[in-house]
């Protein structure tokens, strides 16, 4: 399992007080538990946060207790429980998406390909909503997961429609090719938010995965920095050069119908 | 090397449950809130709810909105959610919800046993104008709802743990059972027939079919109902929907992983 997960869990020496330490290693737990495929035995989170069993065992109690693990009665391992479940709702209420959903679903059934709502998380893109396209061939990228920032139709929006586009290109680092397109040089890719920004609009040709195209929108906050994007993605053959001008002004106006969406105020 | 430290037992837990019962504020709430009005509601002094809050925005469970400079749910806590939707096998369940909703045209709800209670975790409401919404986190009691009526009659440790020593039930409306007896008959009715009814008994003017979803060994964990107006839903829509909920409700749990049980 991952190795260096210890910094995820802040020493006793920058932990301000007791308490607040069991808190953040309860939400470690349930954060390994996310991101486990299935269910997770005590020792193996143990091991993974580098904490004693038994620690882990008075905490995987309380979050039991709580709703917030179950047990699978055969196996005796652990996954998210009810309340997880329940808290994930609500979120997705007061956060705008639960509006935000039907708003996606429109526009992968008028386009006919897979939708995606982008929020940027660190120094990556990470997808909190989904709509997948009924064709038999379509991009498939699960909630949940993350996309580098400089090759992907919906990174560009977040990286274009921030208060600094170039501190940002020079922040990412060194630009590896994922493809024969991937733009790697640092100057190339500011050029392209520059016109990102201008044309309101954002496009991936295979710049990721080889035949995948993704054309973005950015989602607005009052401030005019991108808070989301939304993406319509898709096999490179049925998004002919001739197409994008049609699907970005989809995404667009499905992008602001979604910030309207988002309470003022919120950061996602 | 991460130095362990020793955890103060107590402390700690106490602490979890009140990071927990400061999630489900928000939660319920379902709005902003500051963090004077979150001590005064569970009754922590507001230091401890600094710390505690601090703790939930530094994973992303909380955020603040930079207008007021309140707090809100945050991302955290809705990629949890989303995680939890597909560990708890609701990705495979969803389209058996959808198909039912389909059939009948009516509401679906899908509820889990907490405690002494039921709630609502997944929901696909009618497309109808005239519908009955009940949103997931509803909290439904066992003996008022058709949902919690299959949770009672096939789950003997439940029906024993909510009417044992019990004479009188909670009156929710006019038709709720009053008494444990009449709730026993109506119990033994539902585990005969595989389906439970609710004429009316939590909300006037809503009728509901419900079915168990079962573990291997046949114990309902969950439960599945399809919600009308009593209107569009005469008692011999009773007996059509019983048999096509139940059905669907066995579906499901033949769907649902080995050993899982919400």
């Amino acid at each position: 399992m991952a190795t260096g997960r210890e910094h995820a869990l802040p020493s006793p020496a920058n932990g301000q007080v007791a308490g607040t330490q069991t808190i953040v290693r309860a939400l470690a737990v349930l954060r390994e538990l996310r991101d486990a495929d299935g269910d997770v035995g005590i020792t193996e989170i143990a091991r993974a946060l580098e904490l004693h069993t038994s620690t882990v065992h008075r905490i995987v109690k309380a979050l039991a207790a709580a709703g917030y693990v179950a047990q699978n009665d055969r196996t005796e391992r652990y996954r998210l429980g009810r309340e997880a479940f329940l808290l994930g709702r609500a979120a997705e209420r007061t956060l705008g998406f639960e509006a935000a959903k039907p708003l996606l679903e429109r526009l992968a059934e008028i386009t006919g390909e897979s939708v995606n709502l982008v929020v940027r998380d660190g120094d990556e893109g990470l997808v909190v909503l989904r709509e997948e396209s009924q064709q038999p061939l379509r991009f498939t990228q699960p909630v949940g997961a993350r996309v580098p920032l400089y090759c992907t139709s919906t990174g560009k929006i977040l990286l274009a429609f921030t208060e600094d586009p170039s501190a940002e290109v020079t922040r990412l680092g060194e630009l590896k090719a994922l493809t024969a397109t991937t733009i790697t040089s640092p100057r190339e890719l500011l050029r392209e938010l520059e016109q990102v920004k201008r044309q309101g609009f954002s496009v991936n040709k295979s710049e990721r995965v080889p035949g995948v195209c993704g054309v973005a929108a950015a989602v607005l906050d009052a401030d005019g920095l991108a808070s989301a994007a939304v993406a319509v993605q898709g096999p490179e053959f049925r998004m002919p050069d001739e197409r994008i001008a049609e699907l970005a002004s989809l995404a667009m106006a499905t992008a602001e119908d979604i910030a309207a969406a988002i309470p003022h105020g919120y950061h996602l | 090397m991460s130095p362990k430290i020793e955890d103060g037992r107590v402390v700690g837990a106490q602490t979890v449950a009140r990071a927990f019962a400061v999630l489900r504020l928000f939660r319920d709430q379902g709005g902003d809130l500051g963090v004077g009005a979150v001590a005064k509601e569970l009754g922590l002094n507001l230091s401890t709810t600094h710390r505690i809050v601090r703790a939930l925005v530094a994973e992303g469970f909380l955020a603040q909105n930079e207008d007021n400079e309140r707090y809100y749910l945050g991302t955290g806590a809705l990629l949890l959610g989303q995680a939890a939707h597909s560990n708890f096998g609701l990705d495979v369940v969803y389209p058996a919800l959808q198909a039912l909703a389909a059939s009948t045209g009516e509401s679906v709800n899908l509820g889990v046993l907490a405690g002494e209670i039921a709630v609502v975790v997944e929901r696909i409401e009618s497309v109808q104008p005239l519908r009955f919404t009940q949103p997931p986190g509803t909290r439904v009691p066992l003996h008022a709802s058709s949902m919690g009526k299959v949770l009672l009659a096939f789950n003997a440790d439940v029906e024993r743990r909510t009417l044992k020593g019990v004479n009188r039930l909670d009156r929710i409306t006019p038709k709720t059972h009053a008494t444990a007896a009449s709730l026993r008959a109506d119990l033994a009715m539902t585990r005969a027939r595989g389906w439970s009814t609710d004429d009316e008994e939590s909300s006037l003017g809503v009728r509901c079919v419900a079915a168990p979803i079962c573990d291997s060994a046949g114990v309902a964990r969950a439960a599945i109902a399809v919600q009308a107006p009593a209107v569009r839903m005469p008692d011999a829509r009773f007996d059509e929907l019983g048999p096509q909920v139940a059905t669907a409700a066995k579906e499901i749990s033949t769907l649902l992983p080995p050993g899982h049980s919400f």
